[in-house]
């Protein structure tokens, strides 16, 4: 049987990060000969609804790299599946499985890189673009006692942000959080970043 | 942005119109070109869920959502590899929105009246008369039900 002559791909996983997700694996080495790999997915609907078919990703497809960006096919937020096998020639592996379905709600979200900048008296921050799925929660104040926190949802990038304007010589901060509608989440805070003037300081 | 608030009578859910309508742009111009009857509509605008009563939209569009989970997407035979991940992609978001509903059916936000039970009876008829494996009227179809989703 030529199946069991090639070893299914193992330690097969999936990387989400900011809503990209990577489906991942080991690779399978046969001496002298480039194996190839191919990934399929099954979301919940051809589950409960289309017989539990399997649907390929052609870009993955007879692929030699251990890893395929699948983040085009998972546009639900429901349960995925999505399974590897080794190719060689004519000869094909087992197929080998996520062992637990992926959801989407699960991606990691990590704090958004910001720069907060003083142009005169305005306060200014430039962040960086995770692409549509994204919005940024921006919190800013100035530094003094029982100071008023004010919020500003930035739904599209641009350039650079304008927060306020700033009081001559007194000091603003700001730190921001990434949402994802789509998944109804926030990631963690940035580290605060804070601006005086023409001259500004990262708290460690 | 690119998630929409649905009022559904007492039933509120969030769709993401953005991602539905980003997989039905690319099948569309796809399907249109194979479209022999270009006469019939499954999905007639006196169907939409805009002339549905607001107390009726949540049944309605859990029954639209079923029949095209159901009966729609399973006759339909995918033309290309990439037709067959879109129409999954856009399964996939059916069926998350069909659970959403499900939580206002289950408490009782999701009322059926006759209207309803006719319409889903006009439509299932209209769609008999299509060549099931073709899927144009469907894009044409969802996408108008989608755009007439757009909050009053």
């Amino acid at each position: 049987d030529e199946e069991a002559l090639l070893p299914a791909p193992q330690n097969i996983s999936i990387l989400s990060t900011n809503m990209k997700h990577f489906l991942t694996w080991s690779p399978v080495t046969v001496p002298g000969e480039t194996v190839r790999y191919s990934v399929e997915f099954q979301g919940e609907y051809e589950r409960d609804y289309a017989n539990e078919i399997w649907i390929p990703i052609s870009e993955c497809s007879l692929i030699i790299v251990t890893q395929c960006n699948v983040t085009e096919d998972i546009s639900a937020t429901v349960a995925y599946n999505l399974r590897v096998r080794a190719n060689l020639g004519s000869w094909s592996s087992e197929w080998s499985t996520l062992k637990v379905l992926f959801n989407r709600i699960t991606t990691f979200l990590t704090p958004p890189m910001m720069e907060v900048s003083a142009d005169g008296y305005h306060l200014l921050v430039k962040l960086e673009d995770l692409g549509p799925a994204f919005q940024f929660h921006v919190f800013y104040w100035r530094k003094e006692p029982n100071t008023e926190v004010h919020k500003k949802t930035v739904k599209e990038i641009s350039s650079v942000v304008h927060l306020d304007t700033m009081e001559a010589g007194a000091e603003y901060c700001v730190k921001a959080q990434t949402y994802v509608e789509a998944i109804n989440r926030s990631s963690n805070f940035s580290q605060m970043q804070c601006v005086r003037g023409s001259t500004w300081m990262t708290t460690a | 942005a690119s998630l929409k608030s649905l009022h559904l009578g007492h039933c509120v859910i969030s769709v993401n119109i953005h991602e539905i309508r980003h997989s039905f742009a690319a099948i569309k111009e796809m399907t249109q070109s194979k479209d022999e009857r270009t006469d019939i509509r499954i999905l007639h605008k006196s169907y939409s869920l805009q002339n549905t009563e607001p107390m009726d939209r949540c049944c309605f569009l859990r029954r639209l959502l079923r029949f095209y989970l159901a009966t729609v997407f399973s006759h339909y035979k995918a033309s290309s590899p990439l037709v067959s991940r879109k129409v999954s992609s856009i399964a996939n978001s059916f069926l998350s929105i069909k659970k959403e509903l499900r939580l206002c059916h289950e408490v009782s936000m999701c009322h059926c009246g006759e209207d309803v039970k006719h319409k889903c009876g006009q439509i299932l008829s209209q769609y008999e008369k299509v060549n099931h494996s073709l899927l144009s009227d469907i894009a044409n179809a969802c996408a108008e039900s989608f755009s007439c989703w757009k909050q009053e």
